[in-house]
C-alpha cells in the first residue's frame, strides 16, 4: 500500500496516541448522555425485577419479544471482529490491519451486552444461577438437553475467546503505551502488559498463538450463533422449526456485524482525526463485503421464504401470510428495502458507492437486521398452530428502554475503550507498512 | 419414551365433543379449584388470561346456517412432551403416572415451555397474583399459589389424585375407577368429559380412548396426548 | 557479560545471528527486542514453539473432562424425567464442540504466557533494553572470554550502537 509507508513511525505514534490525551467537550456530553440512558435503562430493569415481567409487552402467546431480539441482535453484531480478525487474517488480506481491533472490540463489547440479556428477559432473575453446574444438597441440576444452556457455554466460551483475542494483539502497544505514560494509566499498562518486553521468542509465541485464535475463534463464532439459532430451530414453533436457521443466523451475523463496524470506523475516523489510516480504500473493501453478504442474506431469505410458500403447511403458512401480506408486511418489506434493496443500489453501482453511502448502508442494515430478528420472534410466535390461541404484541415502554440502553452501553463502553487503548494496533500497522 | 408400568397409573381424559354445549362450567370449576389468577377484560385485552382449560369456538357455515364447535383445550399431559427438553432448569418433567409435572419453585422463567407447547396451554405469571375481595378466602389450601415469574399450566388436579389415592390407602381398598375427579370432570353438566387410568382397560377412559369415535389435538406431531376427543364419523 | 547491540536493517541483524552462530553461540545465548516482529530468514534463528500442541491437547482434554463430567453427573444426581433421557450424544456433543472451542483456547493461551515469559517472568541476565522505533536490538549472553569476539561480529555486521552490562548489577 503506497500511502501506508509514507507516514513515518514517530507520526504514526503521535497520532494513535492522540485520542488517548485529548478529550473534547463534544465527547464528555456524549459519554453523559450514555451514561444516563444506561442508568434509565437499569433502573427500567430494577423496576421490571420489582413489578414483575407484566411490565413490558409480553403476553400469551408471545412470550418471547423484545428482549429475545436484542440478544440475537447483539450477539449476532459480535461477528464483526471474527469476520475482520479471523476470516481476513486467514484470508491473507492485509488491508484489514488498521480495523482489526476497532473489530474485535466491538466483537467483546456487543458480547458482553448480549451476554447481559438473557438475564433480563428471566421471570426469576434472582433465580439465573441454576442454569450454571454448581454442587448443592438439593438434588438439582441443570438440563443439558436445553439449548438454552447449549447457549450458555457457548458465549462464555466465545466471549472468553473473543476477550483473549482482543487482548493479545493489544500487549505490545501496552507495553509501550506503559514506558510512555505518564498518568494513572500507566499502572493499568504496566499491569495489563504482563511483562512484555519484545523479545523475538515473545514476539514468535504471539504470532504462533494469534493465528492459532483466528481459526478458533472463527470455528467458536460460526458455532455460537448456530447454537444461538438453534433456540428457535429446535422449537417446534412454525417457521421456527427449520433447518436453515444455523447459516442463516451466521451470514445474518457477520453482515450486522460489518454494518456495525462501518459505521464504528466512519466515526473513529470523523471524530478521533484517522483519515490517513481509515482510508476510502478501507471502506470501499467492507462496502464489497457488505454487498456479498447483502446478497448472500438475501438468498437464504429468499430459500426459506419460497419453501414455506410452496410447501403450504397450514401452520407456517398462516405465519407466511402475515409477513408477506398481513400484519406483520410492513416491516417484512422495510427489511428487505433496508438489507437488500438499498445496499445493492447503493454498494453494487460503483459510482454510488463512497463513505457517506456505505454508512447510510451501515444504519439501514442494522435497522433491517433488527427488524429480521423481530420477525423471526414474535411473527411465529404470534400465529401458533392452534388458531384460537393467536393473539397480538405491542412493546411498552420498559422494553424500548432497556433496548435503548442496550445501544447506550454500547456506545459508553466504545467511548470509554478508544480513550485508554489505541484503537489502532500500532505494531501491526507498522508491520504492515513496512514488511 | 418409556412406556408406563403395568402397575402404575397412567392418566387420561376423554372429552366427548358432541355432548360438549360449551357452558364452560368446567373452566369456571379449574378457576375455583386452582386458585387461579382473576382474568379481567383488561388482561384479556392484553392477553394475559388464564384459563388452564378453555373452551375454543370454531365456527363453520354462513349465517343463517351457521354451526359452532365447541373444543375445551387443556394441558394434554403428553407422553413426549415438547416443552420437557426445553426447560434449561428440569422444571417441567414427566412424572410416573404420566402427568406432566410443572414444578413452580425450580423454574425461573424462560418461558422456552411455554413458545414450544403445540396447545399454548401454558401460562406464565407475569405479576404476583392478586384477588379482588373477598376471592382471596375462597382459596383452595391444597394447591399452591404461585410467584411471579413462573410458568403454571393444568396439572389434572394432582392434588385430587393424590387425595383418593390417600383415601384409598387409608380404607385399605385399591383406587377403583371414577374415585379421581378432576374439577372440569366433575362440574360438567353435559358429562362430557370422562377421567380415569389409561392402563387399566376395564376403565371407562380406556374404553373410550378404543372406540372408533377417539382422536387426539394435533398428534401428528408426536408430542403423544393423553386427552382423547370423541366426535361422531372422526 | 551481556552484550546489546543496535541496528537499523534486517539484513544487518540476520548477517549478525548468522555470525554469531557460526562463532558458536547458541540460540539460548542469543536474543533479539524490537518493536515489530523481525522477519529473519529460515534456518537463522529458528525457535521451536508447541503451542500448536498445547491447543488441541486443552481442545482435547476439556472436551473430555466436560463430557465426562456430565456424564457423571448427571446420572448420580437422580433427576427424574419420565423416560425422556438424561445424556443423548447429540445434544450433549453440542457442548462438547464448545469446550473443545473452549479448551483450545485455554491451551493456547497458558502456552503463550509459559513461552513468552509473561505474567510469571523468566530470569534474565539483564534488563531488557528499551525498545525504540524502527531499531531492533541484539542481546549476547557471553562469559567474559568470548564478549571481544561477539562484540566483533556485531561490529562488522553493521550495528549503530554496542552497550555492555555485567551480570548481576
Amino acid at each position: 500500500m503506497a500511502t501506508l509507508a509514507e507516514i513515518p513511525h514517530s507520526d504514526v505514534r503521535t497520532d494513535l496516541w492522540r485520542p488517548l490525551s485529548q478529550f473534547s467537550v463534544r465527547y464528555w456530553t456524549l459519554v453523559t448522555l450514555c451514561s444516563l440512558t444506561v442508568a434509565a435503562a437499569l433502573a427500567a430493569w430494577g423496576y421490571q425485577i420489582y413489578r414483575g415481567l407484566g411490565i413490558a409487552g409480553y403476553n400469551r402467546p408471545v412470550f418471547w419479544a423484545f428482549y429475545e431480539t436484542d440478544f440475537v441482535f447483539w450477539i449476532g453484531i459480535s461477528h464483526a471482529g471474527t469476520l475482520i480478525s479471523a476470516i481476513l487474517r486467514l484470508a491473507g488480506a492485509r488491508w484489514r490491519k488498521p480495523v482489526t481491533r476497532a473489530a474485535e472490540a466491538i466483537t467483546v463489547f456487543c458480547l458482553m451486552i448480549g451476554a447481559l440479556i438473557p438475564l433480563i428477559h428471566l421471570g426469576r432473575v434472582w433465580r439465573f444461577y441454576w442454569l450454571i453446574p454448581y454442587p448443592n444438597e438439593r438434588l438439582i441440576w441443570p438440563n443439558f438437553r436445553s439449548p438454552l444452556v447449549w447457549d450458555m457455554t457457548a458465549i462464555f466460551t466465545y466471549l472468553t475467546g473473543s476477550v483473549l483475542y482482543l487482548y493479545l494483539p493489544l500487549i505490545p502497544d501496552l507495553a509501550e503505551l506503559a514506558s510512555h505514560s505518564r498518568d494513572w494509566r500507566r499502572h493499568l499498562y504496566r499491569l495489563l502488559a504482563i511483562g512484555w518486553v519484545g523479545s523475538d521468542r515473545q514476539w514468535h509465541a504471539l504470532e504462533i498463538a494469534m493465528k492459532l485464535m483466528a481459526g478458533i475463534v472463527l470455528c467458536i463464532a460460526v458455532s455460537v450463533h448456530t447454537v444461538v439459532s438453534w433456540d428457535f430451530s429446535m422449537a417446534i414453533v412454525p417457521m421456527w422449526h427449520s433447518t436453515i436457521f444455523g447459516p442463516y443466523f451466521v451470514v445474518g451475523a457477520i453482515f450486522s456485524g460489518i454494518a456495525a463496524l462501518v459505521l464504528v470506523m466512519a466515526g473513529l475516523r470523523h471524530f478521533l482525526h484517522l483519515e490517513e489510516y481509515l482510508q476510502p480504500l478501507h471502506f470501499d473493501n467492507l462496502g464489497k463485503l457488505l454487498l456479498l453478504m447483502s446478497l448472500l442474506w438475501f438468498y437464504f431469505t429468499m430459500a426459506e421464504q419460497l419453501t414455506v410458500w410452496y410447501g403450504n403447511d397450514p401452520g407456517e403458512y398462516a405465519v407466511f401470510q402475515s409477513r408477506i401480506y398481513g400484519n406483520f408486511a410492513p416491516l417484512f418489506w422495510t427489511m428487505v428495502f433496508c438489507n437488500f434493496v438499498l445496499p445493492f443500489a447503493l454498494l453494487g453501482i460503483k459510482r454510488l458507492r463512497n463513505i457517506t453511502t456505505i454508512g447510510i448502508c451501515g444504519v439501514t442494515v442494522l435497522i433491517g437486521m433488527w427488524i429480521e430478528r423481530f420477525l423471526i420472534i414474535v411473527n411465529p410466535l404470534r400465529q401458533p398452530r392452534l388458531a384460537a390461541a393467536w393473539g397480538t404484541y405491542a412493546p411498552t415502554w420498559v422494553e424500548l428502554l432497556i433496548t435503548g440502553g442496550t445501544f447506550a452501553a454500547m456506545v459508553l463502553l466504545y467511548l470509554i475503550f478508544v480513550r485508554i487503548f489505541p484503537v489502532i494496533a500500532i505494531w501491526e500497522y507498522n508491520d504492515a507498512a513496512h514488511g | 419414551m418409556a412406556e408406563q408400568e403395568a402397575k402404575n397409573h397412567s392418566w387420561g381424559m376423554a372429552i366427548d365433543l358432541d355432548r360438549c354445549t360449551g357452558c364452560e362450567a368446567c373452566v369456571a370449576a379449574c378457576h375455583a379449584e386452582n386458585n387461579l389468577p382473576v382474568s379481567t377484560p383488561d388482561s384479556a385485552a392484553k392477553g394475559r388470561t388464564f384459563h388452564w382449560i378453555r373452551v375454543d369456538r370454531y365456527y363453520e357455515g354462513e349465517f343463517p346456517d351457521v354451526k359452532v364447535k365447541y373444543m375445551p383445550v387443556l394441558c394434554q399431559q403428553c407422553d413426549d412432551a415438547p416443552c420437557e427438553p426445553v426447560c434449561p432448569v428440569h422444571a417441567t418433567y414427566q412424572n410416573a403416572e404420566g402427568l406432566n409435572a410443572q414444578v413452580y419453585n425450580r423454574c425461573v422463567g424462560t418461558r422456552y415451555c411455554a413458545n414450544n407447547c403445540p396447545y399454548t396451554v401454558r401460562f406464565f405469571n407475569w405479576f404476583e397474583p392478586e384477588w379482588p375481595e373477598p376471592l382471596q378466602l375462597q382459596h383452595n389450601p391444597d394447591v399452591s399459589i404461585r410467584p411471579a415469574g413462573v410458568i403454571e399450566k393444568c396439572t389434572f388436579c394432582v392434588q385430587r389424585i393424590k387425595r383418593a389415592k390417600l383415601d384409598a390407602m387409608h380404607d385399605g381398598r385399591p383406587l377403583a375407577d371414577g374415585d379421581v375427579k378432576p374439577a372440569c370432570v366433575q362440574s360438567c353438566p353435559a358429562e362430557a368429559m370422562v377421567f380415569g387410568d389409561l392402563n387399566d382397560p376395564s376403565s371407562k377412559v380406556a374404553a373410550l380412548a378404543r372406540s372408533g369415535r377417539a382422536t387426539r389435538l394435533m398428534e401428528e406431531l408426536g408430542t403423544r396426548p393423553k386427552v382423547f376427543y370423541l366426535e361422531r364419523g372422526a | 557479560m551481556l552484550l546489546t547491540a543496535e541496528f537499523v536493517e534486517t539484513e544487518a541483524v540476520s548477517k549478525a545471528v548468522t555470525s554469531l552462530t557460526a562463532e558458536g553461540f547458541s540460540g539460548d545465548e542469543i536474543e533479539l527486542f524490537s518493536d515489530v516482529p523481525v522477519q529473519l530468514p529460515p534456518g537463522v534463528l529458528d525457535r521451536r514453539s508447541r503451542i500448536s500442541l498445547m491447543a488441541v491437547l486443552g481442545a482435547v482434554v476439556n472436551a473430555s473432562l466436560a463430557t465426562a463430567f456430565i456424564y457423571f453427573t448427571q446420572h448420580n444426581y437422580p433427576l427424574v424425567t419420565g423416560g425422556m433421557p438424561i445424556f443423548t450424544g447429540w445434544s450433549i456433543g453440542i457442548v462438547t464442540g464448545e469446550m473443545v472451542g473452549a479448551g483450545a483456547v485455554a491451551g493456547t493461551i497458558l502456552m503463550l504466557l509459559w513461552e513468552g515469559g509473561l505474567l510469571i517472568p523468566r530470569k534474565r541476565s539483564g534488563p531488557p533494553p528499551a525498545l525504540k522505533p524502527g531499531s531492533v536490538f541484539v542481546q549476547v549472553s557471553c562469559p567474559d572470554g568470548r564478549s571481544v569476539r561477539a562484540a566483533g561480529c556485531l561490529t562488522k555486521a553493521g550495528a549503530v550502537d554496542i552497550q555492555e552490562h555485567r551480570e548481576g548489577r
